[in-house]
């Protein structure tokens, strides 16, 4: 179980920044069954609501199965992995789905000091409620630009006037972002998509004091809006350290390039390549059960929609208790 | 960010480890486990040469021994035939092996949060598993 208290300087990722404070709350159950000597079911659930002061809530729950056998006396450990899942989110409504997930993980000990993991995912995703092209969190659009929900969806006399003096009015002769003029402010119907996930990560145990990941992915996302639909490579490393009894220090750096490979060339107001760059630090202190976090982390990015871009800054203390 | 990278890089070495230099690395297959004495019985995969001969040169690898990781530090999930790596301290008068950390085969983070409640740094970007999200590249 997990509580903490904190501050997001921009949880929209948009271009003009709305910070709140929040309160977020998480707790996990996992169990683990062997089925047979060597066949093994973990069942994972969790929770969490993460309460902001300043804008609104968001909230998400999920469940995955893992079933694993191990080969090769366990130095291989392959699993095949399923789950259901469900967001919220009040301010963003744009983000709210379910998802099915279905998957396989192989993990290989090479080495005492090296483990290779390898994860093939694919994700379906269900979104709940009608919104324009790029509304997602990221994305160039204002949280505050028009109607998110599909419940109040945009009627097409409004669509037509809605981005009058927006960045993509073109003018009187409407050629302010190519072909797409007025589409972009039009709510479409909510999405279906396909995520599909290939990562491979590397632990390399270099000290009792120090353990490092590193990770290399590939996403593809097939959208029903298609120009929604991406390519992603994304790598990252993380370090954790461990200096004394008790404490331990996590850092974790991530980077991501996103091609919108499906835009239409005409629409010269949206930027096809964009990248990303989080790090993170945080610093723990046990006590039994018992931890003592505070972090913090910082990203920036390109958004696709108008050349916007973002950054954040989240800063983030609580306590977790493992039972 | 540049600046921040290299004050880690630097925060890193300038804490060599007090008592790594006595600690070794075993990569271990667990036979037997007691949870309540967080005592293990493991075959050696792999680690470093720890028997000596009169010369002080090592002469083979201990094939079988006993960990102690102290009561209640074991991963719960520990079982015969688990693939584990710890860090700790050789005994070759008793064949033990006092265990400073333990970490299960398949992955670091998995030992503390199977659950994936505490992997909170990054958790920003993707919700339900990893990666990105659904319209965009910066899903909660």
């Amino acid at each position: 179980m997990d509580g903490s208290v904190g501050y997001d300087s921009n949880p929209a990722l948009a271009g003009e920044a709305e910070s709140s404070w929040f309160a977020a709350y998480s707790a996990g159950l996992a169990k683990q069954f062997f089925l047979t000597d060597a066949l093994i079911l973990d069942t994972v659930l969790d929770a969490t609501y993460q309460d902001y002061w300043q804008v609104k809530d968001n909230y998400n729950g999920q469940g995955k199965v893992i079933l694993s056998y191990p080969l090769a006396n366990g130095m291989i450990l392959p699993s095949i992995l399923g789950g259901v899942a469900a967001y919220r989110d009040h301010f963003l409504e744009a983000e709210e789905r379910n998802e099915t997930l279905a998957g396989i993980d192989v993990s290989m000990v090479l080495s005492k000091r090296l483990t290779l993991g390898f994860e093939h995912t694919w994700k379906w995703q269900g979104y709940l409620n009608w919104a324009k092209p790029f509304s997602g969190r990221g994305q160039g659009r204002n949280p505050q630009d028009g109607n998110q929900s599909g419940q109040n969806k945009t009627s097409e006399p409004e669509a037509a006037t809605a981005w009058e003096g927006s960045p993509f009015d073109g003018g009187p002769n409407g050629h302010g972002c190519g072909g797409g003029r007025g589409f972009l402010n039009q709510e479409q119907p909510p999405r279906n998509n396909r995520l599909v996930h290939t990562g491979l990560g590397l632990d390399v145990f270099l000290m009792p004091s120090l353990t490092g990941s590193l990770l290399v992915a590939y996403a593809d996302l097939d959208s029903s809006l298609d120009m929604e639909s991406y390519r992603q490579i994304q790598v990252g490393i993380a370090l954790i350290w461990e200096p004394f009894e008790k404490w331990r220090m996590e850092t974790r750096a991530e980077w991501y390039r996103t091609e919108y490979d499906k835009v239409p060339e005409s629409m010269t107001c949206i930027r096809t390549t964009n990248q990303a760059r989080s790090i993170g630090i945080q610093l723990s202190r046990f006590w039994g059960p018992v931890e003592l976090y505070g972090q913090v982390q910082f990203q920036n990015g390109e958004s696709p929609l108008n050349y916007e871009s973002y950054t954040r800054q989240v800063v983030q203390c609580g306590l977790s208790w493992y039972f | 960010m540049r600046t921040f990278l290299v004050f880690l890089i630097l925060l890193f070495l300038g804490f060599p480890e007090s008592n790594s230099v006595a600690e070794e690395l075993f990569l271990m297959r667990v036979v037997s486990v007691d949870q309540e004495s967080g005592k293990i019985s493991a075959e050696v995969i792999d680690g470093p040469d720890l028997s000596t001969n009169g010369t002080g040169d090592p002469v083979r690898k201990p094939g079988m021994i006993t960990v102690l990781t102290g009561s209640g530090r074991l991963p719960k999930q520990l079982h015969p035939g688990s693939v584990v790596r710890v860090w700790g301290e050789f005994s070759g008068e008793t064949g033990t092996f006092a265990a400073r950390k333990l970490f299960p085969g398949k992955t670091a983070g998995r030992k503390t949060d199977p659950t994936g409640v505490h992997r909170r740094l990054g958790k920003g970007r993707g919700f339900g598993g990893k990666g990105g999200g659904g319209h965009g590249h910066g899903r909660k």
